[in-house]
């Protein structure tokens, strides 16, 4: 109840004309750099951190709150029109947002993920407001074995990914990609040991390959190019818009579902130190395939491979936020960034400040509720004018791409090596679309790699080479068996009642 | 860059003033600044803090630019290469940029640019979960020598501040730097929550990185890596302790190495102004940075005295590239 | 060996060479650090062992196929690919010495070319227009440079 109260004071603060007019300047902002590939919200923030000196903290938060919010938003509209996810978290959701815009459904595709977005993030902060100090207790239970498991899970899920919905390819073509994936995951310092590797002296390698550079080149480039080759010829529209621009009694009913189960995959995830928004969006993307009456519409334009990838989305993001408000942790970049502006205030997050503070605290909290309301007013609308986009003449629509996606891939780090990256890895994936490789195991072998390699070999360091860790923590046995059983799984279905084809025959 | 003729005049103006009204002097308008890092990293919160109080100077025209990578080593060359015969514009560098070109062979390194001023900074603190068994810091040093792999000392990147700074205090305790099971993390937030799971067994980090832990009673502070104690703060130097170590994560700015001397003194007032200035130890102040500022001479002779002894210590770890 | 199963063949072949490649380049790896049991190394030599083997697998799988289960190759025109490849890579090249503006024109045209439009002079016109609206919303609106080449002086002098 003590909560509510704090809430209900909270709002007071945020509800002032003043704060509110910064939070429709945060959305705004927010979305707007969301839908730009490449920077994300940790810049927008830090760029305009030194230019709030003069407003008072709490409106500064709402506002830094409002770009965080909107950002993780604004990522799926690139995504579903053009194919070209801005940032790690929203690949999910160009799988089949942008099989959707295909098949004239673009429209639908945006509003499931504005929808989604919104219940998710509502979820999300919902859990923020009252769990936070809880869940971030829990979270940090959890130590290197565990995060491997995790990891493991995730990496099995991928399985049921492995082959290519429009046709053609083999289990073996999917794994070849996944490994693909991995290697490219591999290249730059080890976080270990802090050895080069397959970096050939070039100094932009060290870091290793952003996955903008990757998601973008496989899924904008690689198609782009590809669609040249095919019928680059022919100079018309690409997308009919079909029908109404709402979604329809079924979607709604295919959606809700994986609305909630993407949040409660995305929030806990997300407060997690180093969970990411990545693991969830695969995991509720992984389930949703699992669930669906209708597995064989995933990759083809399956409403619930949006929803739930775009729910998980939002709701890490309230997640993120929970160790930096709970106990002042930031663990993610976009959470350091705000910390150090909370630090500009001279401010320190924590429990602390719930209490020497708690005004600020609460109209901040407050101020995610508002926020995500204005971003479902402020997107919805806009589902019409943005799939109109689709409707441009297929030259420009494509010439288009290529421009966002130098721009994208430029602007993260600002070296023409980046943009070297881009071409390779767009010509790689070319010829896997040519040949019927999936792409979507090749860029999660990149996420997913590292992770499980540092966390591995950390355990490895803490237990001075005791394997056994992995098995006597009881979360990360839990994990693992899981995730065997998601391994097992097909293969008994298939050995109990053997298919005509070869083990390694083809997948439809 | 051109000399323009509003420069000239800028030049003119700023010369009578110094002539007429030495307070006012200001021949720098604005700064141009290349953080080898991204958004949020500590070097980018230091430029972004300068850029804070240069602004309160009323210099407003002051642009950060953030390059990441390459352990900082692409922001450098980037500088090296676009920045020459600029005279607005400098680099924020820390310990590690200093400590990256001795892991890795790099194109440039910090030999390339000339280190103008340190500026702030803050000396290594070392903190156990607060309901630890590791009872002081002499228990701790006990256990690492009866058993040196049980000891997890958790701390940022491989090659980072504190790699150096744990080799350092094993290398005096009579150990080998070989013997430090150094836990590697790729942010400050994550080494936090190793120490509050007990992953790791003792952290070390800024002082700010812990505080907020230290006051709500979840972490311990063992030792402070300072030439004396910190004002209010509860722990001994390791020099008390009989550890003569002495480690700061400090911050300082250089400038193009072609610039001539009396457009990089003009950048060296700045700073030495700048770090007076009452909003620059407001800054320091809310973020808990310490003043460690040092001239550009002594600066120097500090980046080599530190550049050699990591040297030593990162080829004994095996890390350092010949 | 039928046309339709040289792509598998020739990619799963491919897969395999560049697991061997990065097998051998592992052991240019430094190893032997006291706690980190699995080393740097170990990965790299996993996934390289794991590249050959789905390599192999890949090929396996597309020589046993059954021709129906195969995709239609779609008729591929190179020519667009090479041309835009071209463009891209000129801007990697290029676009510190030129600018943003001139070389994501130029990429806009390749790519608007490439999709059967000739009209190289308006669309030219059309991508100097949208490089520049994003360079300004970037550089004025957002602080975030991008490189402006032969322009970069006159944006240069002191205030």
């Amino acid at each position: 109840m003590e909560t509510l109260t704090l809430l209900a004071q909270g709002f007071a603060v945020a509800l002032t004309p003043g704060n509110l007019i910064w939070s429709i300047i945060g959305v705004t902002l927010g979305t707007a750099i969301g839908v730009l590939p490449g920077i994300g919200p940790a810049t927008t923030v830090a760029i305009l951190m030194p230019l709030t000196v003069g407003l008072p903290p709490v409106s500064a938060f709402i506002m830094f709150a409002g770009i965080y919010y909107g950002a993780q938003y604004g990522g799926s509209t690139t995504s579903i029109l053009l194919n070209t996810p801005g940032e790690a978290g929203s690949m999910m959701t160009a799988v089949d947002g942008n099989a959707m815009a295909r098949r004239g459904r673009g429209a639908q595709a945006l509003a499931t993920a504005a929808i989604g977005s919104f219940v998710a993030g509502t979820i999300g902060t919902i859990g923020l407001t009252f769990a936070a100090p809880l869940l971030v207790e829990i979270a940090l239970k959890l130590t290197a074995p565990d995060y491997f498991a995790l990891m493991v899970l995730s990496l099995a899920t991928v399985t049921t990914m492995l082959s290519n919905p429009t046709g053609g390819g083999s289990i073996a073509f999917g794994i070849a990609s996944l490994f693909f994936g991995l290697l490219l995951g591999t290249v730059g310092l080890d976080p270990q040991t802090g050895q080069a590797r397959f970096a050939f002296g070039v100094p932009e390698l060290l870091d290793g390959i952003d996955t903008v550079v990757v998601a973008v080149g496989l899924f904008a480039i690689g198609e782009t190019l590809y669609m040249a080759a095919t019928d680059g010829g022919k100079a018309d529209s690409m997308h009919k818009l079909r029908g109404s621009f709402w979604m329809s009694r079924e979607d709604w009913s295919r959606s809700w579902k994986p609305w909630l189960r993407g949040a409660l995959i995305g929030f806990p995830i997300g407060a997690i130190p180093a969970g990411g928004s990545e693991i969830p969006t695969v995991l509720s993307y992984t389930l949703e395939k699992k669930l669906s009456k209708k597995p064989e519409e995933f990759g083809l334009g399956a409403i619930e491979g949006v929803a739930g990838p775009e729910a998980a989305n939002n709701a890490s993001a309230a997640g993120a936020l929970s160790p930096l408000l709970a106990l002042g942790l930031p663990t993610s970049s976009t959470a350091a960034v705000m910390l150090a502006a909370f630090q500009q205030y001279g401010l320190r997050p924590g429990p602390l400040l719930f209490e020497s503070n708690s005004s600020l605290i609460w109209g901040l909290i407050a101020s995610l509720y508002i926020g995500n309301v204005f971003l479902l007013v402020l997107n919805l609308p806009m589902v019409g004018v943005w799939v109109r986009l689709l409707s441009l003449p297929k030259p420009w629509l494509y010439g288009g791409i290529l421009v966002l996606s130098s721009l994208g891939v430029y602007s993260l780090n600002g070296n023409a090596v980046d943009l070297v990256i881009l071409w390779i890895i767009g010509m790689v994936g070319f010829i896997m679309r040519v040949i019927g490789v999936p792409i979507v195991p090749c860029v999660l072998g990149l996420i997913l790699g590292p992770l499980i390699e540092q966390q591995l070999r950390r355990s490895l360091a803490i237990s001075q080479g005791d394997w056994t860790v992995f098995v006597t923590h009881p979360v990360s046995a839990f994990f693992l068996l899981v995730a065997l059983a998601f391994v097992a799984t097909p293969i008994i279905s298939s050995l109990r009642k053997p298919k005509p084809q070869s083990a390694v025959g083809m997948t439809r | 860059m051109t000399f323009t003729r509003r420069t000239a005049l800028t030049a003119l103006a700023a010369a009578f003033l110094l002539a007429v009204a030495p307070a006012q002097a200001q021949t720098i308008r604005s700064l141009d600044i290349t953080v080898p890092g991204g958004p949020g990293s500590g070097l980018d919160q230091a430029a972004r803090g300068i850029e804070e109080a240069l602004r309160a100077e009323g210099i407003n025209a002051v642009k950060v630019n953030n390059v990441p990578g390459g352990g900082g080593m692409i922001a450098i060359s980037q500088f090296v290469t676009t920045k020459e015969g600029n005279r607005n514009a400098v680099v924020v560098q820390g310990a590690g940029t200093v400590f990256f070109p001795l892991t890795n062979k790099t194109p440039v390194t910090l030999a390339d640019v000339r280190p103008l001023a340190r500026l702030a900074g803050e000396y290594e603190v070392i903190a156990v979960r607060h309901d630890s068994d590791v009872k002081d810091f002499k228990d701790l040093m006990a256990r690492f020598k009866a058993n040196p792999g049980s000891v997890a000392w958790g701390g940022g990147s491989p090659g980072s501040t504190e790699n150096i700074f744990f080799a350092r205090l094993a290398k005096i305790a009579g150990m080998t730097p070989k013997q430090v099971n150094f836990i590697p993390h790729p942010n400050t937030g994550e080494v936090v929550v190793s120490a509050l799971n007990g992953q790791a067994t003792v952290v070390g980090g800024g002082l700010q990185d812990f505080k907020t832990q230290i006051e709500a009673k979840k972490l311990r502070l063992l030792a402070v890596a300072s030439p004396e104690r910190l004002p209010d703060v509860d722990a001994p130097t390791l020099r008390e302790l009989g550890y003569d170590v002495v480690f700061a994560n400090w911050r300082g700015v250089s400038v193009h190495k072609s610039l001539d001397d009396k457009s990089a003194n003009a950048l060296a007032d700045l700073f030495a102004k700048l770090v007076k200035s009452a909003h620059w130890k407001k800054i320091l102040n809310d973020r808990g940075w310490l003043d460690l500022y040092l001239p550009e001479q002594p600066y120097q002779a500090f980046i080599a005295d530190e550049t050699r002894q990591a040297r030593e210590i990162l080829t004994e770890l095996g890390l350092a590239t010949q | 060996m039928s046309a339709h199963r040289l792509p598998g063949t020739l990619f799963g072949s491919a897969v395999a060479a560049l697991g061997v490649a990065a097998v051998v380049a592992s052991q240019q790896i430094k190893t032997g650090f006291t706690y980190d049991v699995v080393g740097p190394a170990m990965f790299s030599n996993l996934i390289g062992v794991g590249l050959v083997l789905s390599g192999i697998a890949s090929v396996i799988s597309a020589r046993r196929a059954s021709l129906e289960d195969l995709p239609d190759q779609p008729k591929l025109n190179l020519w667009p690919v090479g041309l835009i490849s071209a463009a891209l890579l000129l801007e990697a090249a290029l676009i510190s010495r030129l600018g943003w503006i001139p070389v994501v024109a130029t990429v806009f045209v390749a790519g608007t070319y490439a999709f059967g439009d000739r009209r190289i002079l308006s669309n030219a016109l059309t991508g100097l227009v949208l490089a520049t609206v994003i360079l300004l919303v970037f550089t004025l609106g957002l602080g975030i440079d991008l490189p402006l080449g032969p322009l970069e002086p006159l944006f240069q002098s002191d205030q």
